[in-house]
């Protein structure tokens, strides 16, 4: 049951999202028929799901809801857009009822949003007594069992018709059989001959008396799903098992057929007669003991695509970089013993790995498409807050990026968009009297770089006003006085701890995440961001992140005894160089190929005993256009390097974005090129 | 020879604790996302039973009832409706369109047996 609720809750995630979506859209085409019989649908859906798998507060809330969204998909009714901001609230209200024991709270929130949705129907339903039609969550009440058996008299004279529904007469028969002893007359009077017979009608009756201990409403049952009721008949002929006693059987069937009432012949006639309970037609109760057949088979048709849990696809991509180890290791120990075999096993188990590393990669990336409902309602509360009118305009969103950054970017995303709201668009009349079009614009675009995702969020507000963060910078002490900074270095300070140039904490945004914590996230992800902005155009904040966290293709270089990867995506060339031709160099540049190179000796960095070899490589990478010499000992092989993260107390502290385990069970630094260059150059 | 049973719902959980509960007893079960794509299954096959949401994107129960009934193989088989509630205007409307009976949710895997059990054996 358990992997029926964790998939139940899955979807409902989705019918949020589909809901938010839906509503936003609404927003601009409230007579869009297709979303509203959509958000019905999936409320009604919720509903009947929320009961079956025990949230029955989102089953009784979206009972309300459903009925809200039954006006205008029946009564075409328009919806307006303070229907839609109430619904959008109430999903919010859902995603906190999502539980199978509520607390008294969420109880109450639960009454609270029920009696709000009630209001609102009550707000468009032209009759003011709008029915409010009862909670559909049904107990099962069992209605009592009287353990003695009664006789009853079954008269069942099916529609000729009755087949046409799939109805088997024949099953129904059986059913009774299975509820009791009985006695059952076939009658076949009224079948036709065969030339006048239609072979898709039913020409046969039956005439039964049972003898059972359940109740009438139990009989009344097994006819449930007869159509024509006018052609069931059930009588009590007996509060005692008269079965076998003819004599009783002959004299109740002389009295049916004269006409006369039937009088109950039993001297101990018990006068608490079984009470008709509440019909509930549901409730079927059969004590039946039909054959299940044995041999299960199940299969699947029709499914294209799974849902899995996300926490076993991590599993599975933890599993694919322990492998990715232990294939390292192989091919470490095969590479020792020279064995031809050996070798050519390893190189295919080696190809292996990197297609089931590719492959595991592939499926935990989502596109950033899957978050995007999040900005648009961001902005869409916003604009009502703040009074400001957006759009939002989205481009290359298919991008795809791992689950887990994409979870993790989220909130600094939607920081980010925030600020741009309350601090980058102006209000209308500011945009106007600046000669803008009054309809702000906040443009989310993102792309594939390499193994680096760029995604860009550019407001067409304000801009930054540098003097203003310069002022303010030197008041907290950022930066001294006198320091003469460009423009983009004074912007890039919004970034720093400790900044913010709110005048007023509004209720938007100062809620204590300031972007410097925006920063700090992206850079855990090995991200950067940058910041470029020009007065009363626009604000762009462009962030570059890896495709992934955990696996890079690398080089792993050696350099005195120690090891380091350097990220293949960022390696130009290779270039041979001397090492006293290096010393002899100035400042830190070499000549290459007609280029001055800034570079890094990792030899006199890491081991800095003046005794680096002679010959030794520069490793030519490029960050943002920007091209470092690092120069190693030695290049040992291409790598793939499976990151582990550093513990706190190195994180965030020096070059490196984490380390990896090698063959030899040595470990690699992995080394982030982004901070190399800005620590050296 | 297993009974087969052709589910058709839109929700994915619903789906599978219907599979589940019904391969479980022993049945063979098909499952089809809406009414749509329930008839392409159907298109040349046969099953034993139809068990079908109400609302569904695409094609809903209603009309895939209305059309399956037009398939001469399955004039006869009995169909199931889903419901949410004891709306009995649902219920006569579903059976108009040629539906044996229903089942309302929530259910357990009692019940849901047991209904099946009315239909087919």
């Amino acid at each position: 049951m358990n992997s029926f609720i964790e998939k139940f809750k899955e979807e409902v995630n989705d019918y949020f999202e589909r809901l938010e979506t839906g509503l936003l859209h609404l927003e601009h085409e409230p007579e869009n028929q297709q979303i509203i019989d959509e958000i019905f649908r999936i409320m009604h859906s919720m509903k009947g799901s929320g009961g079956m798998f025990g949230f029955e507060l989102i089953s009784e809330v979206t009972h309300e809801l459903e009925s809200f969204y039954d006006i205008f998909r029946s009564k075409k009714r328009i919806i307006d857009s303070e229907a839609i901001s109430f619904t959008l609230n109430s999903i919010d209200g859902l995603k906190r009822l999502m539980t199978i024991s509520p607390t008294s709270e969420e109880v109450k929130l639960a009454e609270k949003m029920k009696s709000e949705t009630r209001s609102q129907i009550a707000r468009f339903s032209d009759d003011p007594e709008y029915p409010i039609s009862q909670s559909s969550v049904k107990k099962e009440n069992l209605p009592p069992v009287d353990l003695s058996q009664q006789t009853w008299y079954i008269s069942f004279i099916p529609h000729p018709e009755i087949l046409k529904n799939g109805t088997n007469p024949l099953f129904l028969i059986d059913e009774l059989n299975a509820l009791g002893e009985c006695n059952i007359q076939v009658h076949f009077d009224k079948l036709p001959s065969l030339s006048e017979m239609n072979p898709e009608h039913c020409y046969i009756s039956w005439s039964i008396f049972i003898a059972t201990s359940e109740n009438l409403d139990t009989l009344n049952d097994v006819f449930i799903f007869v159509n024509d009721k006018k052609g069931i008949q059930i009588e009590k002929v007996s509060s005692n098992n008269v079965l076998h006693n003819e004599a009783i059987l002959a004299k109740f069937l002389n009295a049916k057929y004269s006409g006369e009432e039937w009088i109950l012949v039993e001297s101990d006639l018990k006068k608490t007669e079984t009470k008709p309970d509440e019909k509930d037609e549901a409730d079927v109760l059969l004590k039946s003991s039909a054959e299940i057949p044995k041999n299960s088979v199940f299969t699947q048709t029709t499914v294209d695509s799974i849902r899995v849990d996300s926490q076993k696809i991590d599993q599975y991509l933890n599993l694919v970089s322990e492998l990715i180890t232990a294939q390292s290791r192989l091919e470490m120990i095969s590479s020792r013993l020279n064995h031809p075999d050996l070798e050519m096993i390893t190189e295919s188990f080696e190809k292996l790995s990197r297609q089931l590393r590719d492959n595991a990669f592939d499926m935990s990336l989502i596109p950033l498409e899957s978050v995007a409902v999040r900005f648009k309602r961001l902005i869409h509360d916003l604009s009502k807050s703040l009074d400001k009118e957006v759009v939002l305009v989205t481009e290359g969103l298919e991008t795809e990026l791992d689950k887990n950054i994409i979870e993790k970017l989220i909130e600094p995303l939607l920081h980010i968009v925030r600020n741009s709201m309350d601090h980058g668009i102006e209000s209308k009349s500011e945009r106007l009297g600046k000669l803008k079009p009054a309809i702000g614009t906040i443009k989310i675009k993102a792309s594939t770089a390499g193994s680096y995702v760029l995604i860009e969020i550019e407001d067409d507000g304000a801009g930054l006003d540098l003097k203003k963060i310069r002022r303010k910078a030197v008041e907290k002490g950022i930066i001294r006085d006198d320091v003469k900074l460009s423009n983009d270095e004074i912007s890039q300070l919004i970034f720093e701890a400790g900044f913010s140039t709110a005048e007023l904490v509004t209720d938007v945004s100062g809620r204590g995440v300031g972007m410097d914590v925006v920063k700090n996230r992206i850079q855990e992800m090995r991200g950067m961001i940058e910041l470029s902005t020009e007065k009363d155009r626009y604000t762009r904040i462009s962030i570059r992140l890896p495709l992934s966290l955990s696996i890079i293709d690398g080089l792993l270089t050696r350099v005195g005894e120690g090891y380091y990867v350097i990220p293949s995506s960022v390696v130009r060339k290779i270039h041979f160089v001397k090492y006293k031709l290096l010393k002899k160099g100035f400042r830190q540049v070499v000549e290459l190929e007609g280029a001055q190179l800034p570079y890094l000796n990792m030899y006199d960095e890491f081991v800095g005993d003046g005794n680096a070899p002679e010959d030794q490589l520069a490793i030519v990478v490029s960050f943002n256009n920007q091209l470092f010499g690092l120069v190693v000992d030695e290049v040992i092989h291409e790598y793939q390097a499976v990151i582990k993260p550093l513990g706190k107390l190195l994180n965030g502290k020096n070059a490196f974005s984490g380390a990896s385990i090698l063959g030899t069970g040595q470990l690699a630094l992995v080394i982030d090129t982004n901070k190399m260059i800005k620590k050296y150059s | 020879m297993p009974k087969q049973i052709l589910i058709v719902d839109d929700s994915e959980s619903i789906r599978e604790v219907l599979a589940f509960s019904i391969a479980n007893a022993g049945y063979e079960v098909m499952v089809a996302s809406d009414g749509l794509d329930a008839l392409k299954y159907l298109d040349g096959r046969t099953i034993d039973l139809l068990l079908t949401d109400y609302h569904m994107p695409n094609m809903n129960g209603l009309e895939l009832i209305k059309k399956v009934r037009m398939l001469e193989s399955y004039k006869f088989i009995p169909i199931l409706v889903l419901t949410t509630e004891n709306q009995f205007t649902i219920m006569k409307e579903a059976r108009d369109f040629g539906a044996t009976g229903w089942l309302t949710k929530p259910f357990n895997t009692e019940k849901l047996l047991q209904t099946l059990r009315k239909v087919i054996r």
